[in-house]
């Protein structure tokens, strides 16, 4: 016969408590992380400062010859990095949470900056690039943002003179607010203004293409030393 | 969070849970993995083989029964022939010859559980082995599992089965299966909670089917080991994993045949569950109680969880479906490289922490229940493939296990409705 069969509660709690501290070192390796990245993202957003400053000076500077070295490309890759950096934290602390919004604020701003910088530089110096601004909702509020915002990178691969700046619609931020009121936006999500011609709802890629299609000519579209656009 | 994050969740606690006791009895128990003292007395054994249509396995089978270290005159074997339909009974007669040890017995088909009852008949041993038509014995199986029965209160010994080196995939995955099964079994057998005795190598005492009765297998599941088991734990008696003792099976041959032996074992074992629904009593078998209860939570669960990521999959297919036509087609973009590599940065969530560590504790399952069982065997493709494909192949059968379950005993469960 089997001794007296009982459960090893004792055991088992001891275990349970194991498994609970081994359980929690998981959130907190994780959130060490992103401890991690928060501050990558923010030492990210410093440089970027810099580095518009330090082009805008240049561009002072060089009055006589502005262009000359002139290279915006940075500010573009590090917007970008940037954007993928808050995205992921956007996923880990909550589209709602203060702290990931004032990062999205943050962001916006120094898209608006570089944005005004590239402006100049295409006027000064020729440059064959096609800035968009492009406004998004929450799913809720707009179900076909999703389907844009990947339609906008997949012709930003395509090409590559686009330059693409994203805006939370919905986003309290007075710099946004004038933006919308120089546009007179009304809120019909997704919108892209191109050149400062606004189109309003989902737009394909058919439509896109003819938007397009006015400021970048097809046989100069993927070549990128035409300087066709003008603002 | 999302439920589908809720239940992954759930499942790697419950998971970390149960491989921290497993281990935490291990370090207990690490001196008494294997018997080591000498047999000191060997009693007459009878072993029992029933067979149907095993014509390529049983010269096999009884060759590595006659050839067992075990003295010669302490040994018969009751071969019984369920009415097989090949030219399994021919070959067992003709090895027969060689070996007078060796009875055979020849009936109507009725199924295992009647075969083995003949058998049982037939026997004189004070203990009864049992070895599947499609097995073979290592030659010490048998003496290494009698040193167990040293100890009076041990009323049954299971073995050890390893697969034959795998023909293809699914067999290699279920080599790993069996493998870690093994080792959590012997942790299982150390808490008096080992709830099958091997179908294909068992040895009982012969006391117990004069008390118990012989095998049953009511709904012709053919899972009268698993029956045995159950009923030896009702009754409180004491079953031990004999972790050296192996016996060497063949799994089924396709993903087919593999379901429906899936399909039965399950089957058998939800069956088996609802006769014996009194071992969930905690109070009552205490660990044993504990671990059926496990083991229902995690079936549940586990479908839950891989209907789950099926959900997933298709709603990705869905979404890239979406997207390739939102582009036309252009195929281009999907297959170009991405130009920026900051996404390799990777976005480390508590889950993939979590996901990282429960995989490390399943490789050092893994390596631990190989040094266990002597295993040098190559693993390569088997392993890779077990935690990818396993926990989806694993619902499957449980699924089809449940619905086979439900329409054997249609009857009774519209009975039962009627009668609320």
């Amino acid at each position: 016969m089997v001794e007296k069969r009982e459960l090893n509660w004792k055991k088992h709690f001891l275990v349970f408590f194991i498994t609970i501290l081994i359980f929690l070192s998981g959130f907190f390796f994780s959130n060490f992380f992103l401890g991690k990245k928060i501050v990558q993202a923010t030492n990210l957003q410093q440089d970027l400062i810099l580095d518009i400053l330090s082009l805008e000076t240049q561009f002072s500077l060089l009055t006589e010859m502005p262009c000359k070295g002139w290279d915006e490309s940075i500010l573009t890759e590090q917007l970008q990095v940037i954007g993928q950096k808050l995205s992921e934290i956007g996923g880990r602390l909550g589209e709602n949470n203060p702290d990931f919004i004032r990062f999205k604020k943050y962001y916006s701003i120094l898209e608006i900056k570089s944005w005004l910088l590239l402006k100049k530089s295409i006027q000064n110096c020729k440059l064959n690039l096609v800035p968009i601004f492009y406004f998004y909702g929450s799913e809720k509020e707009c179900g076909q943002c999703q389907d844009q915002s990947f339609l906008l990178g997949y012709f930003h691969e395509k090409y590559p003179s686009l330059r693409i700046y994203s805006f939370d619609y919905n986003l309290g931020l007075g710099v946004l607010q004038t933006l919308k009121s120089m546009y007179s936006l009304k809120k019909d999500l997704p919108i892209i203004i191109v050149n400062g011609k606004v189109y309003y709802g989902f737009q394909n890629k058919e439509a896109i293409e003819k938007i397009l299609k006015e400021y970048l000519l097809e046989n100069q579209i993927e070549s990128a030393t035409s300087t066709l656009f003008q603002e | 969070m999302f439920f589908g994050e809720i239940l992954i969740y759930l499942i790697i606690f419950s998971g970390l849970y149960f491989s921290i006791f497993i281990f935490w009895v291990f370090l207990e128990n690490q001196g008494r993995i294997y018997q080591k003292e000498k047999n000191k007395k060997f009693p007459l054994v009878s072993l029992i083989v029933p067979c149907y249509n095993e014509e390529k396995g049983v010269e096999k089978t009884l060759y590595s029964l006659i050839s067992l270290d075990y003295p010669k005159d302490k040994l018969e074997i009751i071969f019984v022939d369920d009415g097989s339909l090949d030219s399994t009974l021919q070959k067992a007669k003709l090895i027969q010859k060689k070996d007078k040890r060796i009875k055979v017995f020849h009936q109507e088909n009725k199924g295992k559980f009647m075969a083995l009852n003949l058998g049982l008949e037939k026997t004189k041993g004070e203990f009864i082995a049992t070895v599947d038509g499609d097995s073979y014995l290592h030659s010490s199986a048998l003496k290494r599992a009698m040193k167990f029965f040293e100890n009076p209160e041990i009323k049954a010994v299971s073995g050890t089965a390893k697969l034959i080196k795998p023909r293809n995939l699914i067999e290699g995955i279920q080599r790993v299966e069996y493998l870690i099964a093994n080792f959590w079994r012997k942790i299982f057998s150390f808490l008096n909670s080992l709830y099958l005795t091997s179908g294909a190598f068992s040895v009982y005492r012969r006391e117990i089917f004069e008390t118990l009765g012989p095998f049953r297998d009511p709904k012709l599941f053919q899972t009268e080991d698993l029956e045995m088991a159950f009923r030896l734990q009702k009754e409180n008696l004491k079953i031990v994993q004999a972790m050296d003792a192996f016996v060497y099976t063949r799994p089924p041959f396709g993903f087919m045949s593999l379901l429906k032996q899936r399909t039965r074992w399950y089957a058998g074992f939800l069956q088996n569950f609802k006769e014996y629904s009194c071992l969930l009593s905690i109070k009552k078998y205490g660990n044993l109680a504990f671990f059926l209860w496990y083991i229902i939570f995690s079936v549940l669960f586990s479908i839950i969880l891989v209907g789950y990521f099926i959900q997933r999959g298709f709603e990705f297919f869905l979404q890239l479906l979406n997207q390739f036509i939102l582009t036309d087609f252009d195929f281009s973009y999907f297959f170009s490289l991405p130009k920026n590599w900051e996404f390799l940065n990777l976005n480390i969530t508590p889950l993939f922490v979590l996901t990282i560590l429960c995989l490390f504790v399943f490789f050092f399952n893994f390596f631990l229940s190989r040094k266990l069982s002597f295993d040098s065997q190559p693993y390569k493709k088997g392993i890779f493939f077990f935690i990818f494909l396993y926990p989806y192949f694993n619902a499957l059968w449980w699924i089809s296990a449940f619905w086979s379950f439900l329409s054997k005993n249609k009857k009774e469960f519209l009975w039962l409705k009627k009668e609320n």
